[in-house]
């Protein structure tokens, strides 16, 4: 019957998911350790771990001018809110002289709008619920070349679901025209399932249908090797000690030449992962919990969530 | 993690504790109370409202006049006597019931009201034929009585009765042809000038009062037991308000009706209240003069529910001191609508975690539903989908204007005002209320619905924004159907306990970890693939 058929496949729903795993791994108090992006970044070098470098931040309106000339120095940067959700609210400057910034669509703003945007952020604009809210200045991560020809403008990411510190499923998130750049799926980017053992992407997630070509570049989005598979596969199991959630999806970014830096955690990762994965999540997790895992090292964990995702590989190994 | 079987059974235990809170309270209130279970308009349900007025002489006031009791057909629910100088004392007359008003040396107008509220219920009449009736039970043999002093004329009426009813032995037979003799026999005048009670037999003419009077002798004298029976027309037209009075014969062992003012016969008029019976008048008095009365008849519209209660507090009953319907009467007005945010709060849970339709956050449906109220659901629609499109409008502006979010959602508001004033003058001047209305949609929860609306178009785009709204007006919508039926309403009021039995739902409802109906929609691929292979 059709109504069995998620079930079989083992396909995690939003209440499953809420009422199995969110209410139990993760504890509401840190919440806003993942949702300011401040405090994330701080959680994510305290590890060792890259991030896009942070040049400034700005807390109060009287900071704008001050800040915003000492960030002057870098020819390119990125204005985003911390507490902004989204991606909304993210303005990238690839290049500015004297009085005039190059935004990456080309357009010309002036020192003046670019205060006023800031200020914008500083009240609340793109803040959940209007809130008060900081405005980050950071480094503009530089797309790595692998990406370069399939993704439409902006930044793909890696977006890791992590249970109780076990990478268990994962995909590439590819800005589209229609997601204006952002790598959020709801608002139209692609989503591509990455197999765990060696970071090879299969078919796509486009507004929940399967794809197999980006629909803005048209190119192939199958079988593509992501570089620096296992350091991004060791950040995102670190990831559960960072933030205290046993249920996080981790987002990466892949710079040209530093390699993979958090970009931010998501304390609700969505679901569409297992379409792009044509796989469910409800298997995986079941078998996470049924090892010990508070006791293993990160390899380890890596290695389990590798083993439970694809077992046939596993045995071919050993 | 906890055994995920064993909070399950947790769960279960006490969402079923919750929803047995209720089940035994109900079945508690029905079996034992008899509380009923549906508000249903009660059927003939009449108020009579009897006003006396005099003029008071200094002098020490008694007026008497009787009450109307539980009868065939009838029954007293509810009774108010109102006096501002006079102490009322209830008192017994054989099967009569009357009131006594006392006051001491009252000066000028005086006013007394009586009010009572009675359900009459249609009155069989099964006729038995066998008739030879030797023994009446006691108390009814003082029927057979006639006066002592008319022993002169009695002679003068047996010797007529001996023609009219023979030699026959049934006693309806007998007072069927004493009832025809005077509707057929005798003529209707208004005025009689032979006034002695064997007049008519030898006029063959008689006034309706001496008819009725003669029917009630000649019964008796037949040896079939008669009186007279008065009682009120029970009808919101009759201009002319007077007690009206007919007879009771004792038939087959029962009192029978015969009327022969409205030539009814073994029938009641219907929609009658009995007052009292005898001869004597329906009001007397002493040191008054000047005193009239009149009485307003009207149909009561009153449910069960609202009857229950109200004989409740006649007992003194503590299930009423502990009911809603003990508030005072606005304050009913908002539990009714109070006790319905519940209700919502499950039909919006069904709508997002079972059928998976997005809405503005959680209890916006709700509030939504509640202002439709106000506006009724054409109207709120129309309203709510302004509201949506000055949402969008507004941001596409505001996007250029780069505003801040609250000075931004203030000049929202104010459009939004400026819109709700133009609009009630065009539907003053065009004499369309409705719109009117529209003036009452809370701009709390407008506000409210334009700031969540803003929220999620810049967290997730304008599609999302659209899908949005229209999960939040389905499920506002349904909210607002479930919420304004009646006898839901009802319901939860005369239950309020049932609210026991919600959160036993919701507890269910919160350990739902079954698939939202829409996420077969969304993992659709899914199940094409699992179809294919």
């Amino acid at each position: 019957m059709w109504f069995n058929t998620l079930r079989k496949l083992g396909i995690l729903g939003i209440n499953q998911r809420n009422a199995d795993y969110l209410l139990l791994v993760n504890p509401r108090k840190y919440y806003p350790l993942v949702d300011d992006k401040l405090l994330s970044k701080r959680l994510a070098t305290q590890k060792g771990i890259k991030v896009p470098e942070l040049y400034g931040m700005i807390e109060y309106h009287h900071q704008i001018r001050d800040v915003l000339k000492r960030v002057a120095i870098h020819d390119q940067f990125v204005v985003k809110p911390s507490m902004g959700s989204g991606g909304e609210g993210i303005l990238v400057i690839v290049g500015h002289e004297e009085d005039r910034f190059e935004k990456a669509s080309g357009e010309t703003i002036s020192s003046e709008d670019l205060m006023h945007y800031v200020s914008g952020i500083l009240s609340g604009l793109y803040s959940l619920g209007g809130q008060d809210d900081k405005a980050l200045i950071e480094y503009k991560v530089e797309v790595a070349p692998i990406f370069e020809k399939i993704a439409y403008q902006g930044v793909p990411d890696v977006r890791v679901i992590v249970y109780k510190g076990v990478p268990v499923m994962s995909m590439v998130r590819l800005p589209t025209r229609e997601s204006d750049g952002k790598a959020n799926l709801h608002q139209g980017a692609v989503g591509v399932g990455v197999e765990l053992s060696e970071g090879i992407t299969l078919l796509g997630v486009h507004h929940d249908r399967v794809i197999r070509r980006h629909p803005d570049t048209n190119q192939p989005i199958e079988g593509i090797r992501i570089p620096y598979w296992e350091e991004i596969l060791e950040i995102a199991a670190l990831s559960h000690e960072m933030t205290g959630l046993g249920y996080v999806g981790v987002d990466v970014v892949i710079n040209r030449e530093k390699g993979p830096m958090i970009l931010e955690f998501n304390a609700r990762p969505g679901l569409s992962i297992q379409i792009a994965n044509q796989r469910g999540l409800f298997p995986r997790l079941n078998a996470v919990d049924g090892v010990r895992v508070e006791g293993l090292t990160t390899v380890e964990k890596i290695h389990l969530g590798q083993h439970i995702s694809h077992p046939q590989t596993k045995s071919a190994n050993s | 993690m906890k055994d995920p079987i064993k909070r399950k059974k947790g769960t279960l235990l006490i969402a079923s504790f919750f929803v047995m809170l209720f089940v035994g309270s109900f079945i508690y209130k029905v079996l034992f109370l008899d509380h009923p279970i549906l508000s249903r308009p009660v059927e003939n349900l009449w108020t009579i409202e009897l006003k006396i007025l005099f003029q008071g002489m200094s002098r020490d006031v008694i007026v008497r006049h009787y009450l109307p009791s539980d009868d065939v057909g009838q029954m007293v629910l509810e009774e108010n006597f109102v006096s501002r100088n006079l102490d009322f004392f209830i008192g017994k007359e054989d099967l009569n019931t009357f009131v006594r008003w006392q006051g001491n040396r009252l000066k000028g107008e005086v006013q007394l009201f009586y009010r009572v509220t009675a359900q009459i219920r249609p009155r069989v009449l099964s006729l038995s034929t066998e008739g030879l009736e030797r023994k009446y039970p006691p108390g009814v043999n003082q029927y057979l009585l006639t006066k002592p002093e008319m022993e002169s004329i009695n002679v003068e009426i047996q010797e007529f009765l001996k023609g009219l009813v023979g030699d026959k032995e049934n006693s309806l037979e007998k007072i069927r042809a004493i009832y025809d003799f005077l509707t057929e026999g005798v003529k209707t005048v208004l005025f009689s000038k032979d006034t002695s009670l064997t007049g008519p037999i030898r006029t063959k003419k008689a006034t309706i009062a001496e008819k009725k009077k003669l029917l009630i002798y000649l019964s008796r004298v037949a040896g079939v037991p008669a009186r007279a029976v008065h009682g009120i027309l029970l009808s919101q037209e009759m201009k002319e308000k007077k007690i009206l009075s007919w007879a009771e014969v004792f038939i087959g062992g029962k009192w029978v009706p015969v009327d022969v003012e409205n030539g009814l016969f073994a029938q009641l008029p219907e929609n009658v209240l009995i007052l009292y019976r005898g001869d004597r008048p329906f009001i007397t008095f002493s040191g008054v003069k000047g005193l009239e009365y009149r009485y307003a008849v009207k149909q009561e519209k009153q449910w069960t529910f609202s009857l229950f209660y109200g004989r409740a507090t006649r007992v003194g009953s503590k299930l009423y001191e502990w009911s809603l319907f003990s508030l005072p009467v606005e304050t009913q007005q908002v539990f009714r609508v109070i006790l319905m945010i519940p209700l919502g709060g499950l039909i919006v849970s069904i709508f997002r975690n079972i059928i998976g339709i997005n809405t503005f956050g959680t209890f916006m449906p709700v509030l939504i539903a509640i202002a439709f109220r106000n506006t009724k659901l054409g109207w709120g629609l129309v309203l709510f989908s302004v509201v949506i499109a000055l949402g969008l409008v507004s941001r596409w502006f505001m996007d250029r204007l780069r505003l801040l979010l609250v000075p931004r959602l203030s000049v929202i508001v104010t459009v939004l005002v400026i819109i709700l004033a133009v609009g009630s003058l065009i539907g003053h001047y065009m004499g369309i209320y409705r719109i009117l209305a529209v003036a009452l949609f809370p701009m709390v929860i407008m506000t409210m619905t334009i700031e969540r609306l803003s929220i999620i178009l810049m967290e997730r785009g304008g599609r999302e924004a659209i899908t949005v709204s229209l999960g939040t007006l389905l499920v506002s919508t349904f909210g607002y159907l479930a919420m304004s039926i009646a006898s839901i309403q009802d319901f939860f009021f005369a239950f309020p306990e049932v609210l026991f039995a919600l959160i036993g739902l919701q507890i269910l409802l919160g350990r739902y970890t079954g698939y939202r109906l829409m996420e077969y929609f969304r993992f659709y691929s899914f199940v094409k693939d699992d179809k294919k292979g």
